[in-house]
């Protein structure tokens, strides 16, 4: 081979190789771009671990989280279960009978230094709306405790934490052995796709529903001397009410007494028996993180430790001595003269309404779905899937308690639309149908849509 | 307005107004923590300890300047063993010895309490 031509054959090998080297695309300079990169690696990158991926314990089919209900429907060698599956899991990684009866999973929030005896059993919160729930005056919130995110605490470095607790292929935890920390190219997408998961902003109350019981249980939700939701979380987000704790007051911990409910799920299953949680901290404080409500009748079950197992008894155990005796359950009492005392009929209405405010968003998000995948033929088939599973979350949510019947009935006609669209056709039928029995829902659930 | 400072005192006293932080920090090599845009302040600098000024203070070097860091009650030691390719461990103030790269986590300056040293071993 002529010198030029070995030189000009090297020059190329060399750039190949170079070019090879790059084990992560760069990263998209548009916000859209950046939000599909994050979705690539949220549910395809195994960060070289053991083989789960952040969509193995928050899956999009079940509202980016994951009840035993879903865990039920996987096959054995899901990823989900490495501890049944790979002998370095076997012990101190997670309680499979626990994960599976409970959906509960293990984590060490007190240290890594005994496995077998400092650890915690946690329900997988949802993803959605984070944009509206992480943030306070006292620094970012995640996680049950609202400490679960290393560095900042910030979403961002959120998923550096989760890679360490829960990819790793042995207990040693070694980086570049038993996983690899995502790069910081990785992290700004991930971010940027788990912050524009679910709704972007707060509601504002009250809203116009139609339905006389859930419009019974917002007043209930709004008052101050009878439920005081609104207190903790505010315009039934994940925010504190500005004016009882001040403007920029954002999201916070509050010990509400759940750990002291007696015979909670883990304890009853007792394989193993899960170590009392203290919560924010090290050693914690018993406080946990306000979660959002408007998402929260259709991600059973409740609470950290999955104690209830519908939105009716999560409203029902704030008239619990549990939580009435809690220092949250002692500041409400201190703010009203009495003790929270819903009657039954009450309990019922304000779970109602949350019903409805969850089915407001399911049908959002099926619009959002629907819209994707009228904009991106690639992705219909995928976008119009979730969508069907957004459209049956609303109408499971709202019959499961004989609500807005109406509603329902548009909400069968846009599932009944979404399951005939085809999924590969090669002219794309209009999706307007869809968005507007979309729509005729709504307009069945609120007056002024 | 007492109904508002009987609020801020219990999120004050039920929040924790100190940084909290996660046990996985364990595992995340020196230079490699996702620390960016904290709105308290933050400092995270690898550097040579001089010297253990006491039970609960070091002192450490920095772009050529000296900077002394309380380890607080709550503050976690870390002893960095990745590049010897083993498990890092928890670690004590006696893991703080002069001449050892270290990092510290600080985000509240005016404190100047560590949230977490870690120390190459």
């Amino acid at each position: 081979m002529p010198n030029t031509a070995w030189r000009a054959f090297i020059a190329a090998t060399a750039l190949s190789f170079l070019g090879s080297c790059e084990t992560t695309p760069s990263t998209p300079t548009d916000p859209a771009g950046l939000v599909e990169r994050g979705k690539q690696i949220f549910f395809s990158e195994t960060f070289n671990g053991n083989g789960r991926t952040c969509g193995t314990c928050h899956r999009a089919e079940d509202n980016f989280g994951l009840s035993p209900a879903f865990i039920a429907t996987l096959p054995p060698n899901d990823p989900l279960f490495v501890a049944e599956t790979k002998p370095a899991l076997a012990r101190g990684f997670e309680a499979p009978r626990q994960m599976r009866v409970n959906g509960l999973i293990l984590e060490n929030l007190d240290g890594f230094d005994n496995l077998n005896e400092k650890f915690v059993l946690r329900g997988i919160p949802h993803t959605l709306a984070l944009r509206t729930s992480t943030v306070s005056r006292d620094g970012n919130r995640l996680g049950w405790g609202g400490d679960g995110a290393p560095g900042d605490g910030s979403v961002r470095a959120f998923s550096v934490g989760a890679v360490v607790q829960h990819f790793t292929k042995t207990l040693a935890r070694v980086p570049g052995e038993d996983f690899r920390l995502p790069t910081n190219a990785e992290l700004d997408a991930l971010e940027a796709f788990m912050l524009s998961r679910g709704r972007q902003m707060d509601l504002i109350l009250p809203l116009p529903i139609l339905d006389p019981v859930a419009a019974r249980g917002q007043t209930l939700f709004l008052d101050d001397r009878v439920a005081r939701c609104n207190v903790c979380h505010f315009n039934a987000g994940a925010n504190a009410n500005p004016s009882r704790f001040g403007g920029t007051v954002g999201n916070l911990n509050f010990n509400t007494g759940v750990e002291n409910l007696p015979n909670l799920p883990g304890a009853v299953l007792g394989d193993p028996v899960p170590p009392r949680d203290d919560g924010f901290r090290i050693p914690g404080d018993g406080t946990f993180n306000t979660p959002p409500l408007v998402e929260a009748a259709d991600t059973p079950p409740f609470f950290h430790n999955n104690a209830v197992s519908t939105i009716e008894a999560a409203v029902a155990f704030y008239n619990t001595d549990s939580f009435n005796n809690s220092p949250a359950g002692q500041f409400l009492r201190s703010t009203a003269g009495s003790p929270i005392a819903l009657n039954a009929t009450q309990v019922r209405e304000i779970a109602a309404f949350l019903r409805v405010i969850n089915a407001l968003e399911n049908i959002r998000e099926t619009e959002a779905y629907v819209n994707e995948a009228a904009s991106n033929p690639a992705g219909r088939a995928e976008a119009m899937r979730l969508a069907g599973e957004e459209v049956t979350d609303a109408i499971d949510v709202l019959a499961a308690s004989g609500l807005s019947p109406a509603a329902g009935l548009e909400l069968l006609r846009a599932k009944r639309l979404i399951a005939e669209d085809p999924p590969r056709p090669r002219s794309p039928p209009s999706l307007e149908p869809v968005l507007g029995a979309l729509r005729d829902a709504r307009a069945k659930i609120l007056s002024q849509p | 307005m007492r109904a508002i400072f009987l609020g801020s005192a219990l999120a004050i006293a039920l929040s924790g107004a100190a940084q909290a932080q996660s046990p996985t920090e364990q595992y995340i090599p020196i230079g490699q923590t996702p620390a960016e845009n904290i709105m308290k302040g933050e400092l995270v600098a690898s550097a040579q300890v001089q010297s253990a000024s006491g039970p609960t203070a070091f002192t450490m070097t920095t772009g050529g300047a000296e900077r002394t860091y309380i380890v607080g009650p709550r503050t976690r030691i870390y002893v960095d063993r990745s590049e010897q390719g083993v498990t890092n461990l928890l670690g004590s103030l006696s893991d703080l010895r002069s001449g050892r790269e270290v990092e510290a986590f600080v985000p509240d300056l005016a404190s100047r309490v560590a949230t977490w040293v870690k120390v190459r071993q």
